[in-house]
């Protein structure tokens, strides 16, 4: 893993070849003087061997930077596990008797014993550790608020808050969603989900709607929030741009939030292709029918865009039983591979008797086939 | 004589003016690639990897092994790629028509049995002599075809491949068990993201069990020495350094992570490409990389990947926005019917960020 002192290293890695390189540019210099005349021949050995010795000692710096650089982290992991051996089986000591934990201030690895704890540790445990953390007054809130923290700084410290979990670190977390940088927008993101309790889950939220954060980061934002995210998934859905509602969309499915299946189906009608398909995938995984909507679904089956179809034809199970089996009969027809492929999967799910007929004796020969082989799937499989 | 003279001054010159700018080239590119190093060491950490995991928001990957007469070490690779840590992946190997025994010591080792596959042909390929799957592993798919080089093998294995997500690998590499988990994650998070590279170690010297890396050492030869000094300098200054300018043109042949729909709509690896380091076929070497091929020892893809978005590179331009993982939400995703034209392979998707472990 990448250590302390980075930072002087690269710096001095450059330093070095950018010595070299102005060793180089001299003699270039020196000896197109020379070529031209204006340098006598002990100038040019004069700077000849001036170059040499810069660059010697350049390398020489790096070569004793990079001993002692490696000597000393290799000292300090080993103090570093050590002291982390010793503190952790304390805390765990104090939390599971009752005792006090052992005195403040602690030491870096002691602090990152506790966060492992908060990790691992859920309800009155987890909260005492957090107590613990508050105490320890932990020193991750200062890169964030400093103007001379590295990224790399800031972004160790939001993983911190983010596994320690302390409400009232919200707001500071919360104010990097508008930073300029979208990595650190996305640490920020995660790290906010974790740490969002009650009214700050409301907040993120519409700190989320103005991230302008990409699709799959909004979602890796709602998975973890869980079953906090609820009312964020709402407001999504009601303010949210193109990428927010289908963060949205992915996530009820993914969540299984039952509550707001009702709220999908308007989606299916949605201007947007992919929009459509997250809120089809979203009805699939809860398995809810689109009642009302059947002939959306179906009106779905014979758009050009080849996903929609596919997603189409594994909701077909979820609409009335003989209107699903015609509807994967002539989905089987499909042009597409994919297409056809899915009505197969969701004509073994609903009816294998069907597949099996389908296989034998469907009009089209792709068809036929693609039915055979999720069938000898289904048998592989069982 | 003093015309021969000044025409030597003259060369020393050029030489010196040379280096004067590479080292420059240098400077700048261990700058902007180190930098880039210690923020990717962050941004991929642990936790990160550990919420990936947990909340299912990865996307499914299809490795694609392209194999030619690898009887020796074919069983052991696969047998790595198996044991990655991803929760959802299947091993696709391709026989590219072996004269030795490969596809024989897959039998044994897996239990193959011949099945009948229904197959997109989406990219031309030479014909299938066989499909295989294993009894031991339902993620394992073997298939056996004439040959036709690496890229051949590698289009065989796309039109096999079922998942959003394909990562091509060189038969005689083995992965770092989180590489797929790293890489991938980049996909989720930045959906104009089309390729992932890795960094590449030459295996010398390290201690490697039933294809498992368990200990990383220096070898003893001073040339394979200089070999780990020169990929070092390849992927964490070289690679790093283009990948910070959003400049990287290509993604080694031994682990790269690509779109299928996209590499499928640019017709996926044009044939008579040279390939990775060591194989067959696939997207070119990286510099300093995969030509070694004459030292001994596989190569051994690490944690630092590589990542890429596609707007700047004009010809991807139209694949990079329909086919976001987002339609098929980590399944099946349906290639392009209006295939592009072969531009290059997959390797120049995109500009690429270095991380490290």
């Amino acid at each position: 893993m990448w250590r302390r002192g980075e930072r002087l290293y690269a710096l001095l890695v450059f330093l070095v070849v950018a010595l070299e390189a102005l060793a180089l540019g001299g003699l270039v210099w020196v000896f197109s003087g020379r070529l031209l005349g204006t340098f006598d021949y002990p100038m040019a050995r004069l700077h000849l061997l001036r170059a040499l010795f810069l660059t010697a000692l350049a390398l020489v710096v790096l070569g004793a930077y990079v001993l002692v650089y490696h000597a000393y982290t290799a000292l300090k992991e080993a103090r570093d596990k050590a002291l982390y051996e010793r503190y952790l089986p304390a805390f765990t000591e104090a939390l599971f008797s009752g005792t006090k934990p052992p005195p403040p201030p602690w030491p870096e690895p002691a602090l990152e014993a506790l966060l492992h704890l908060r990790e691992m540790l859920k309800g009155e445990m987890g909260e005492k550790v957090a107590r613990w953390l508050r105490r320890g007054r932990p020193p991750w809130a200062f890169p964030l608020k400093s103007r001379w923290a590295s990224h790399p700084e800031r972004l160790e410290a939001l993983e911190a808050l983010g596994l320690a979990r302390l409400p009232e670190t919200l707001e500071a977390i919360l104010s990097y969603l508008e930073h300029w940088d979208p990595v650190l927008r996305r640490a920020a993101a995660r790290a906010a989900a974790r740490v969002a309790q009650g009214k700050g889950v409301l907040h993120l939220g519409e700190a989320l709607l103005k991230a302008g954060l990409p699709k799959g980061a909004l979602l890796e934002a709602l998975l973890l929030l869980g079953d906090r995210a609820e009312p964020v998934v709402a407001l999504f859905l009601e303010k949210g741009g193109r990428g927010e509602v289908w963060a949205a969309l992915e996530a009820i499915g993914r969540l299984h939030l039952h509550g707001l299946a009702e709220r999908v189906l308007p989606f299916l009608e949605a201007e947007d292709p992919e929009v459509q398909a997250a809120a089809l995938r979203a009805l699939a995984r809860l398995g809810y029918p689109p009642v009302g909507y059947e002939d959306v679904v179906l009106g779905l089956l014979r758009r050009e865009e080849e996903f929609l179809r596919v997603h189409a034809a594994r909701l077909l199970p979820l609409l009335p039983q003989n209107l699903a089996r015609r509807a994967l009969w002539e989905a089987l027809k499909d042009p597409s591979f994919y297409v056809r492929r899915a009505a197969a999967e969701a004509l073994a799910s609903l009816d294998l008797e069907l597949l099996r007929k389908a296989a034998e004796a469907h009009p089209d020969p792709y068809g036929r086939a693609m039915a055979a082989q999720v069938l000898r799937e289904v048998a592989w499989n069982s | 004589m003093e015309l021969l003279a000044w025409l030597l001054y003259a060369y020393q010159f050029l030489v010196l003016y040379y280096f004067a700018v590479l080292n420059f080239l240098y400077a700048t590119f261990a700058l902007f690639g180190l930098r880039m190093v210690a923020r990717y060491a962050r941004e991929l950490s642990e936790l990160s990897l550990k919420d990936l995991l947990e909340r299912e928001a990865y996307l499914p990957v299809s490795i694609l092994v392209p194999t030619y007469n690898e009887e020796k070490t074919i069983a052991a690779s696969v047998r790595s790629f198996l044991a990655l840590r991803y929760p959802e992946f299947e091993v696709i190997v391709v026989c590219d028509g072996p004269r030795d025994r490969t596809l024989e010591v897959l039998k044994e080792a897996f239990r193959l049995v011949r099945v009948d596959w229904v197959f997109k042909r989406a990219l031309p390929t030479k014909p299938i002599r066989g499909v295989y799957r294993s009894l031991t592993y339902p993620n394992l798919l073997v298939v056996d075809k004439e040959n036709g080089g690496k890229a051949d093998a590698l289009n065989a294995g796309l039109n096999f491949a079922r998942y959003p997500l394909f990562c091509g690998v060189d038969a005689d590499s083995l992965l770092d068990p989180e590489a797929l988990l790293r890489a991938s994650r980049l996909f989720l998070e930045d959906e104009r993201v089309l390729a992932v590279g890795g960094t590449i170690r030459p295996l010398n010297g390290a201690r490697v069990r039933e294809g498992i890396v368990e200990e990383l050492r220096l070898p003893r030869g001073f040339l394979e020495k200089m070999q780990i000094i020169e990929y070092a300098r390849a992927f964490f200054m070289g690679r790093a350094g283009w990948s910070a300018m959003n400049a990287l043109l290509i993604i080694s042949g031994a682990f790269g992570l690509f779109r299928r729909s996209e590499a499928i709509k640019v017709g996926g690896v044009p044939h008579g490409h040279s390939g990775g380091g060591h194989g067959a076929g696939g997207p070119p070497p990286p510099e300093g990389a995969g030509r070694g091929a004459g030292l001994p020892g596989p190569l051994y893809p690490g944690p630092h990947l590589l990542h890429g978005g596609p707007r700047r590179l004009g010809h991807l331009e139209a694949a990079a926005e329909p086919l976001a993982p987002g339609p098929l939400g980590g399944a099946l995703a349906p290639p392009g019917h209006a295939l592009q034209p072969q531009v290059r392979p997959p390797g120049p998707f995109g500009h690429a960020l270095l991380l490290p472990l």
